[in-house]
């Protein structure tokens, strides 16, 4: 991680009204948080990181993975653990997993022949309350989204 | 159930001069296969909420008394760990009991600056961000990359958002002069008390390897003590049972840096004192006040842990 710096008030506000849009997480949701970009990538960390010293260190990384930043905005995506620390807030875009799916979902299959009101484009996977991650939706078919080292095996 | 494992005879040798002939009792725990246990993240859940779940599978919980997130699991193997929408979702960790103590015995507070000098694979860095609720900071350290890429995977795995993660050698923080409220060395070393894990270990097992370990250990416990604030404390932890990797390392530490070594009492804990000589070289008295935990002692792997303050 070489060039490091925290996100601007403005690139954040950018962000915060693409998380509203696509998912209905209010900014507020955000407020306690401070967002650091390096490249297309974004981290989530607390306020009291950073006023630390960090001089002379070799920083791999901070806090935690975030989102993926693009221009295009239906490219932009929410890592698995930022959709499993904010998705319960969501009020849209949000599949529901059935209980005969949920294991699939886990071990890292598709889903096929889903019926739901999200738009095309990236949906949060929800289990009861559980945020499993993130797909992405076109028409009756979800691609799994999950990291392949966060799937379980197979039973 | 044991297994047809060559303990070596220096091995026996060597702790027969602390334990007596209860050595034959540390012999047979180092055979015997290790109680599972787990940590339930309480930074992706309540506990509560988590034991209800765990419980309507049928799993067998038994506290672990010195760590309320902390349980025995009798009746699941590692496998069926793993596999479960509960740890998938980061809501528990596999962590062995004895390893949840250092943490404890350090006491990291919400507004702190931590270092974890040796922090690969990340469970205790995990567990004080959970301690501190996720505020303040602590760097989490390691030299190895494939080790760093598993401890980055773990704590966003578990939600950790207070961990700036380094990649140095930790000998390098001595240029850091009182820095850090906290500092954990978690040193590498000979890992004897986790043959538990791992019996072949006993074939690798040998004492120029301790010795060597000894050596990098006094070079980051220097760093350690340097790169510490004054007033602050240092904890020193060790998976190994060999006092030159134990007492031989905080002795050096107390008198080279001055740091006192501080009492601790851990809930519901066995463990004995530091010993005060070995192989003819005698320790600062203060050393008897390391936790020196012994496999049979609390049926969990062998561990070594002392508190240091920098006065
Ligand atoms: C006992 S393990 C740490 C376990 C970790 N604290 C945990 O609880 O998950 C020791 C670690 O020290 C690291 N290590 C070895 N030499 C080192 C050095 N010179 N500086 C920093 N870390 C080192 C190893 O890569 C290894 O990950």
């Amino acid at each position: 991680m070489s060039k490091l710096k925290i996100m601007s008030e403005e690139e954040k506000g950018e962000m915060l009204k693409y998380l509203e849009e696509r998912f209905g997480l209010k900014k507020e949701l955000f407020e306690d948080y401070v967002f650091v970009k390096s490249g297309r990538k974004i981290w989530i960390t607390n306020r009291d990181v950073v006023d630390k010293n960090f001089s002379g260190l070799n920083v791999e990384a901070v806090g935690m993975l975030f989102l993926r930043w693009e221009k295009k905005k239906e490219r932009i995506k929410l890592t698995t653990n930022g959709a499993q620390m904010f998705g319960m807030h969501a009020t849209k875009n949000v599949v529901e997993v059935s209980e005969g799916k949920v294991h699939d979902v886990l071990c890292g299959l598709n889903l096929y022949d889903i019926e739901c009101d999200a738009e095309d484009g990236y949906v949060i996977l929800k289990y009861k309350e559980h945020i499993l991650g993130i797909g992405l939706k076109q028409g009756r078919f979800i691609k799994n989204l999950i990291p392949k080292a966060r799937r379980i095996k197979k039973l | 159930m044991t297994h047809k494992i060559n303990v070596p005879r220096l091995f026996r040798e060597r702790y027969r001069r602390i334990l007596g002939d209860e050595v034959k009792t540390l012999v047979e725990y180092c055979l015997k296969p290790l109680r599972k246990s787990i940590r339930i993240n309480t930074l992706k859940i309540e506990r509560e909420k988590c034991l209800r779940m765990l419980e309507a599978k049928g799993w067998e919980l038994k506290p672990v008394p010195w760590y309320e997130n902390g349980f025995w699991v009798e009746n699941r193997n590692e496998e069926q760990l793993g596999n479960t929408l509960e740890h998938f979702m980061g809501y528990f960790y596999v962590q062995e009991a004895s390893s949840m103590i250092p943490p404890v015995v350090l006491q990291p507070e919400e507004g702190d600056f931590v270092l974890d000098l040796a922090a690969a694979p990340g469970s205790k860095t995990t567990q004080m961000a959970e301690m501190m609720r996720n505020k303040g900071c602590i760097v989490a350290n390691d030299i190895q990359i494939q080790r760093i890429k598993i401890l980055r995977f773990n704590l966003e795995k578990l939600g950790v958002i207070n961990a700036v993660v380094t990649r140095m050698d930790g000998r390098r923080f001595i240029k850091f002069r009182e820095r850090f409220d906290k500092v954990l060395l978690d040193a590498p070393c000979s890992s004897e008390g986790i043959m538990r894990k791992d019996w072949k270990a006993f074939s690798r097992w040998n004492i120029r390897f301790i010795k060597e370990m000894a050596r990098l250990q006094k070079r980051l416990i220097d760093a350690a003590a340097v790169t510490l604030k004054r007033g602050d404390v240092l904890v020193y932890s060790t998976c190994t049972m060999a006092p030159e990797e134990n007492e031989a390392v905080v002795d050096y530490a107390v008198r080279k840096h001055g740091l006192v070594v501080e009492k601790v009492k851990v809930r519901g804990l066995k463990a004995r004192h530091g010993i005060l000589e070995w192989e003819g070289q005698e320790f600062d008295k203060s050393v008897k006040n390391c936790l020196r935990i012994w496999p049979q002692d609390n049926n969990s792997e062998g561990f070594f842990v002392a508190r240091l303050r920098k006065e």
